[in-house]
């Protein structure tokens, strides 16, 4: 009889380590994936910002001029001084958002668009395609160089979660 | 405080050229003609532009003639106590829009 008590009390006493650390595991599993929450809408706040003030503006700017260069044949003597108030236009508006991205690279986006409206000065004689091309090519490295320093750069969030190399190069 | 005229129609020679551009072109106009030597004598530089000559002007000239000025002076407040434009309203907007880059620029 005193055996048979000793047996079913050791049974229900002995100790068990397996439910605490399944009890761990799913605390630390919720806080990962409410932290994975929080950080997902973290980004996806700073991108609706920075789709609005930064792309959705420039794209405004950029808006007529791209609608004539699709529709029309390009006079270049027209086209060079619309071309500079374009530019000038989107530098300014470029160099006010660098006081809420102070990372963007302004003297690259600058260096970038004298490169192309100097060759437009320089020539006398330049075919529509060119003119076109070499705009879209030099909107779309604006965009590009936007994206690289104003998100990579200023996002500590991205370096926290090793993007920060991939999306600066 | 005197003022000292300067010319830039000479820098176009219609039909061949009637258009002004290069920032390189406008850091060495402005050595050439001691721009910053002669606003740091106190002298108010006037810059004359005529539409019927220059047709264009491209913003890396502006930020080439000026890019020493708003080194030293940062900004647009005190550049024109020492420089004014006298041309279209078109060419004194361009103007005042590239100092604004400029003075941003340099006040970083």
């Amino acid at each position: 009889m005193y055996k048979f008590y000793n047996y079913t009390y050791q049974n229900h006493t002995s100790f068990s380590w397996v439910p605490i650390i399944a009890i761990v595991i799913s605390i630390l599993s919720i806080i990962c994936s409410l932290y994975f929450i929080y950080l997902s809408k973290r980004i996806e706040i700073i991108n609706t910002k920075f789709q609005k003030f930064c792309i959705s503006n420039l794209e405004e700017i950029f808006k007529s001029t791209d609608q004539k260069l699709a529709n029309n044949v390009i006079m270049l003597d027209i086209f060079k001084k619309e071309a500079t108030d374009l530019f000038v236009e989107v530098q300014l508006y470029i160099t006010m958002l660098t006081k809420i991205y102070p990372k963007i690279d302004i003297r690259e986006i600058i260096r970038n668009i004298e490169e192309y409206t100097d060759q437009l000065y320089k020539k006398s004689d330049l075919e529509s395609i060119e003119i076109r091309s070499g705009y879209i090519s030099l909107k779309l490295k604006i965009f590009s160089l936007l994206y690289d320093y104003a998100l990579a750069k200023e996002l500590s969030l991205f370096a926290r979660i090793g993007l920060k190399k991939n999306l600066a190069k | 405080m005197s003022q000292i005229d300067i010319n830039l129609n000479t820098l176009v020679d219609p039909p061949h050229t009637d258009s002004i551009s290069g920032r390189g072109f406008g850091e060495e106009y402005a050595k050439t003609i001691e721009l910053l030597q002669k606003i740091e004598s106190n002298n108010k530089i006037n810059f004359i532009i005529d539409s019927q000559y220059v047709k264009a002007i491209n913003d890396s000239f502006i930020k080439g003639l000026f890019s020493k000025i708003f080194q030293k002076y940062k900004t647009i407040e005190e550049v024109k106590k020492h420089i004014q434009i006298t041309g279209s309203d078109y060419f004194k907007r361009l103007f005042e829009k590239n100092w604004l880059i400029l003075q941003e620029i340099y006040n970083v």
